[in-house]
This record gives C-alpha cells, structure tokens and sequence, in this order.
C-alpha cells in the first residue's frame, strides 16, 4: 500500500511536468532540463521507497555517484548564472505561461522560479506523503510549499502584471535582509523611492520584517517560524532535500565550521550594507580612492549570493546534505539563531532516562546536531542551528524529543501547590 | 592509583567506565571485542535495514577512558591480569566483567541459513543479505524488527510466533487483534499460537508448506560466556549486566561503578517501564504495581489505544497505550507520586503535536473495561 502510494506520487510528479509543459522545440528542451534536475533528486528519492531498502540509501551510495549528481546541480546553477545563453533557448517554452500571469516573455530569473517553485511542490507531495502520520510534519510541509508557490512566485508574478511600470519593484514577499542582501542597494532603493505608496510600502515591509518580525517570532517559536515554515531555501531542503537530510555530518569539526563561517559571514553584510547605504545617503559611490561596488558589493554577491547560496547551497546536496547553505551561510539563519540560542523559548526538549542512543534523531538532523548526545544526558537542545523541522521527534522510536515554544510551567501544572514543572531536570 | 579493567564495550560496560571516571577512579580501560568504541545496540536495527553505518552507532569513548580493542583469551583473578588475543597483557585492580549476553539458538534441527540480530555482526550480516521468502521465529520486539527488515527487502515475510496473541503480556486481546491487523496491513502473514520442531528450506505452516530462504531467530538471548559465579570470589572480581534491557544493563554498570569508588548506587526505579515498537506502533508501558481495576479506550480502526489501572484507592498504578506518543516521564512521575484522575491533566501527558485529537479530553471518558 505505502510503496503503492509513494510510487504514485513519483509517477505523479512526472505526469504533472507533462501536463505543465506540453509542445516541442523549447518546450521539450524545457521538459528535459526539468527532468535532469527531477532525476537528480529522484534517484536520491527512489533509493528511500520501500521494496529499494536493500539498495544503499543515497548516504551510503559510491561517492561517484554522490559526485556525479553534485556535478550536475552545479553545472546547472553554473549555467544559469554564469551563461544566460545556453539558457536563453528553453525560455519561449514558458513564454505562454509568463504572458499569461504577468504579460511579458519570460525571463531565465522567472524561469527558473517556476522550476524551482514546480520542484518544491512535487517533492512537497512526496514528503507529504512520507511524514503523513505527524500532524507537524503535515502543516508544516503544506505551509512552506504554499509560501513558495504564493509569496514567492504567484504573487509577485501577477503583481508585475498588473504594475509592469515598477514591474522592477514586484519580488518574493518574504523581503529579508540579510537574505535579501541586495535589498538596502541602491538600485533597489531608487526603485522603492520611486515606486509610490507601494514602494514605500515595500521598504518599511522589509525593515519590519528584519526588525521587528524576525526576532520576536523567532523569540515566541524558535527560527523555524521562518527556516522550516516558510523560508524559499528551506522550502527546497525540505522537500526535494529531504533524501538528502542524512548527509549533514554532525562532527564537533562540521560544528566548528559552521560557527567559522556563518557568523562573519553575517558580520560581512552586515558591513558591506552599512557602506552601502551610507554611501547612498551621502550620495557617493567611493570612500576615498575605494569605490563601493566593486569593494562591498560585487564581492558578497557573486561569493555569497550567488557562488554559495545557489551553485553550492544547492548543487552539494549529495554531498553535505540538504542544508549547507542555511547551516554554513545563511547570514538570516545566523541572526536569527543568536536570537534563538540566547533569548528564545524554543527548544527540543528530551526526556531524562528515556533514550537509547540508537541515533536516529542525530542521523536524521539536517543541521548536523549531534540531538542523540543531548538526549543521552537528558538535556534540552538549545542550538542557533536548529530549524525546528521536527524530524528528531518524528523518527524516535521512543518518543523522547518533543519541540517546544512555551514556556515551562504555564501549560504544566501537576497540582495546585507545585512549584516547578516535574519533568525539569 | 587504582587500575580498572572493564571487559566488554556495551551499555553496561561503558556506562560503568564512565561513571568509574566520574568518580575518581584511577586508570580505567575499556575493553571491547565487537568494535573498537562502543556502539548502540538499540541502533543496530537502522544498520540491518541498510539506513546507518557503522560509525554512525558510535557513541564514543568517554572521557578519560582508555578504549582498547581486542579480545580476552586469558586472565588471572589471582595475579591480577587479563591477556588479550594480541598478546597484551593488562594489570589490574579491580575487573569488571560486562560481556552481555548472546541470541538464543533455536533449538531444534536447522538446515536453513539462519539470522539473529543481536551483534554487530549480526547487523552485518543483515544489512548485506537478500531474500525474497522470510520467516521469522519470535514474537517479541526484535522478532518485529526481523519482520520489518524482510518487508523491508521486500521478500514475502512470514512471522511464526508461540504465542496465540501478539504482546498477550502487556496487551489484552483486544489490542493484540488491532496490533495483529496492523501488521497484516504490512504485508507480513502472521501465524500465531505455532511452534516449530526444525527450520527446514520449507516450513510446515498453518495453510500449507512455505518455502523460505532464511530464517530469523529471534527468541530472546542468554548471557555470553562471562563468569558471572566468579564475581566475588576473589576481591577486585566483579561482574554486571542484563542481558535483557539497556536501561537496566546501563544502570547496572552505573551501580557497580558506584559502589566501587564509595558513593550510593541509584535507587530501584519506582515505576518500571516498557516501551516497544512493531512496525508504526509504539506500545508504552509504566507500572508501579498491579492494578485492581482499569479504564480503557480503544480505537480498533486505528489501532490506538489507551488504559489506565488503578488501585483500590483510584490512585494511578499503570498507564498503557498503544499508537500514541506519551511523556513517559511525566505519567512516571503521576505513577510515583500515587495521584488520582481529578489530579491529572490529560494534554500535558501526551507527545503529540499540537492540534492532534487526543484518544480522551478528560478521563471519565475512559470505559470501565472487565478484569482480564
């Protein structure tokens, strides 16, 4: 029955990519380069059905292989960066479709949102199908590919539509900065000024969101509200990563790594901005004999933005796991990680004496938490990495983990007179 | 300085070499047969279905332990030494022998390939095996988990167990018939109340003759070969284990630790616990002592249940449930402390995600159910 139902949603996901794309020429050179990226996790994928348990799962799989499909994503990130002509072939084949919802040729940047878009909802389905007994696992999968589907392409799609004068200004709603590293440039900025009560709607939309939305939400439910809920970059990595999860190495050497490079990292933009937009409301573009641009800009965007959020972020899956970008790069999961690790009420809490260190939470966590270690002494997980995508707790067989957002003692009182909690340690 | 030697890497030897660093011991080593560092066991299942590696059953060597690998072919109680197979020989004060246990062999005529899953090697052997007709004798947790591994190399799984009803000791039958339905709805063909003499290529099964290609043994484990008799016998001799459980087995190596450097050992759990699983089910079981009546609510399609025993006075002594996750701890906690149903929220003893329909909002809707 399941191995039916899993096989379903796989010939499912096929079938939908042939319905979204018929015709010939463009659109089956679209087709096949869809289907490249769709194999490439498939055959991670296929390797988790049941009745293929006795094949290597994609974790144990000939690191030829792992590197054949790491080869692929990244040559295919690599191409659509770096080489906009190869790509330029296969657009007319959505060039339907785009001048349908926003009324203009598509371009290689809405192409690959729709591919990416397509990619996260039919993996979505799959993943759908394979937590569907956890209520959690449920919601949260059909919340984070309902974001990518609305927030980040639907909606900014029909807006460019209906605005093609600012058709500039219309991108994915979820206007993060530091995510969204470009969004204090002053390309950006001139469009938002410019852009009338919707520009300027924009721009305090995204200083809200930075400032005040991210750390009190992430204060209340931990930075899964947005990591594991709704992030785009999330999204993907939970959905076609998720066969991927397993890879994340969860040695105290991948931790120290972690830390090395997503906090200066975020430290990196966060200067890189402060130049930028003091240049911007000086009205220069040099500091001296240092221009802007090229210095503070340029650098970030191509080795951060591009170089690793895209070509390794994405195309590493079959090597470091599914969340290399958010665990080593994300200067958003950084900042809000801070907010998680020191001031939040989020935590994975475990139950004293109950583990057997069997070490499905720690093989499972896409971060690369050693959770296993933390239950064997009964502590809570308190990490700034910890997306919160509940994983752990799904897959222990002992029901130890449990993921929490309330404070300890409001929901649990055993009788009148106690004090503290009796599960606190 | 006093030099420890603790034979045997498993739960109840590490937990006694960490606990022996804990407090103070001088040099402690940590001697191990199956694998340099000491693994989980419990784990020993995800290797067999082919999800983990070895290194990923690690749980590393404590701190301040000396972790040497090997195997003990000779020892002196008296001079006070222990010979590896390499050759070595290592001094000690105190020994301690913690070698577990082994997997019952069947015990009539075998002319089948059999497996156990009890070792690391066993594990081995599963994670590299195919078969396309299985057959596992055992009715017990790891009789489950040798079902599942077959379903899970999609061979056609055929499960012989003693008994007349799955888990009769923890479940009553009602719940053994729901737990039996899931199985079926595993695809494994369940033959209960069944008790074979030999394991042959073909297995004489209720309904006819099966052919099979191997079979899983899985009726439980007997201690390895360790001296347990000499424990004591000679000072510094000492030896722990239970070869059953790795709660227990890590709290007697914590114990014998304990008492060896001078501080109390841990009190005898109030509340005894049993937790197991069987394909998706997960049956929770926490007692402190027979009840003499009990309440119960049983979702036959859904094969999830949930009881509560009480004792003379209404006050909880045993919680059960089957397909729903509980916080052990706390219902361990309202066990120990003698509370009745009006002193006991229901949410705050249950792991499931927000927003999932409880088997009852307050307990008065439990049915009285008849002695059984």
């Amino acid at each position: 029955m399941i191995r039916a139902l899993a096989t379903g949603c796989v010939a499912a996901a096929f079938a939908w990519n042939l319905v979204a794309n018929p015709g010939l020429g463009a659109e089956l050179l679209w087709l096949a380069a869809w289907m490249a990226a769709a194999a490439v996790f498939a055959a991670a994928e296929a390797r988790r059905l049941p009745g293929f348990a006795h094949r290597p799962q994609i974790r144990h799989a000939h690191p030829a292989l792992r590197g054949a499909l790491a080869l692929a994503l990244t040559s295919g990130y690599a191409v659509l960066y770096w080489w906009p002509e190869a790509v330029a072939p296969v657009l007319p084949a959505v060039d339907d479709l785009s001048w349908w919802i926003r009324g203009v040729d598509a371009d290689r940047w809405w192409w690959y949102g729709l591919a990416y878009t397509m990619l996260v909802l039919t993996s979505g389905l799959i993943v759908f199908v394979r937590y569907r007994h956890d209520a959690y696992q449920r919601r949260r999968t059909a919340a984070v590919t309902a974001a990518q589907l609305v927030f980040a392409f639907l909606l900014p799609s029909i807006l460019q539509g209906l605005d093609a004068e600012h058709a500039a200004l219309h991108r994915d709603w979820k206007l993060f900065w530091p995510l969204d590293h470009s969004f204090f440039e002053p390309y950006r900025l001139d469009a938002m000024r410019s852009g009338g009560l919707l520009g300027r709607a924009y721009f305090f939309l995204g200083l809200f969101l930075f400032a005040v939305v991210a750390p009190v939400a992430t204060y209340f439910y931990g930075k899964r509200w947005y990591c594991s809920w709704i992030c785009g970059c999330g999204g993907l990595a939970e959905t076609a990563g998720d066969a991927f999860r397993t890879l994340s190495s969860s040695t105290p050497r991948s931790w120290r790594w972690e830390r090395w490079l997503i906090y200066p990292i975020l430290a990196w933009i966060t200067v890189a901005t402060a130049v930028v937009v003091g240049g911007y409301l000086a009205g220069v573009d040099r500091i001296g004999p240092v221009a802007i641009y090229p210095v503070f800009t340029r650098p970030y965007a191509f080795a951060v933005g591009a170089l690793f959020s895209g070509v390794i972020g994405v195309g590493f899956y079959p090597l470091l796991g599914n969340r290399i970008w958010c665990r080593f790069g994300c200067p958003l999961a950084a900042y809000m990680g801070l907010v998680q690790r020191f001031a939040s009420r989020f935590k994975v809490s475990t139950e004293a004496g109950g583990c057997i260190a069997c070490g499905a939470c720690t093989l499972h966590c896409e971060m690369g938490i050693d959770v296993r270690a933390y239950a064997m002494k009964g502590e809570d997980v308190h990490r700034a990495a910890c997306v919160g995508c509940g994983v752990c707790a799904e897959v222990c067989p002992r029901d130890v983990l449990r993921l929490e957002s309330t404070p300890e003692g409001r929901i649990w009182r055993l009788h009148p007179e106690a004090k503290s909690p009796p599960s606190a340690k | 300085m006093e030099a420890f030697v603790v034979i045997g890497n498993g739960a109840a030897g590490r937990s006694a070499a960490e606990e022996l660093v804990r407090g103070g011991a001088g040099r402690v080593v940590l001697i191990g047969r199956e694998h340099p560092v000491p693994i989980s066991r419990p784990g020993l299942m995800y290797r067999a279905m082919g999800a983990m590696r070895i290194t990923d059953l690690e749980l590393g060597v404590p701190a301040g332990v000396e972790a040497v690998f090997g195997e003990v072919v000779a020892w002196s109680p008296v001079q006070r030494w222990v010979e590896l197979a390499s050759g070595r020989r290592l001094a000690f004060d105190h020994v301690i022998w913690a070698v577990g246990a082994v997997a019952r062999r069947f015990p009539g005529p075998v002319t089948v390939p059999v497996m156990h899953l009890q070792s690391l090697g066993d594990a081995e052997a599963l994670a590299g095996a195919e078969v396309r007709r299985w057959a596992v004798v055992g009715g017990g947790l790891v009789g489950a988990e040798l079902a599942e591994w077959g379903r899970g190399r999609g061979a056609e799984t055929h499960w012989v167990v003693r008994e007349e009803r799955l888990w009769e000791r923890w479940l009553r039958r009602e719940e053994s018939v729901a737990l039996e339905k899931r199985v079926a709805r595993h695809g494994v063909r369940l033959h209960l109340g069944v008790e074979l003499d030999a394991l042959a290529p073909v297995l004489p099964l209720p309904g006819g003759e099966v052919a099979v290609d191997a079979v899983g043994v899985a009726i439980g484990v007997a201690p390895a070969g360790w001296p347990g008799e000499w424990a004591g016998a000679w000072p510094g001799v000492h030896a722990v284990g239970d070869a059953a459980s790795w709660d227990g087995a890590m709290r007697a190596g914590r114990n014998v630790a304990l008492r060896l450097t001078g501080r109390p050992e841990l009190p005898e759990p109030v509340v005894r616990e049993e937790r197991l699983r069987c394909f998706d089910r997960a049956v929770t079981v926490l007692e402190r002592a027979q009840p003499v009546a009990e309440w119960g609510w049983l979702d036959a399609a859904q094969a999830r249940s949930l009881r509560v025993g009480t004792d003379a006075a209404g006050r909880w002594v045993r919680v059960t449930a089957m397909g729903w996750k509980l916080r052990a701890n706390r219902v361990a906690e309202v066990l120990q402390q003698g509370l009745s149903s009006d002193q006991i929220p229901v949410h705050p003893l249950f792991n499931e995600p927000e927003g999932t329909r409880l088997p009852v909002d307050a307990w008065s809707q439990l049915q009285p159910l008849p002695a059984p």
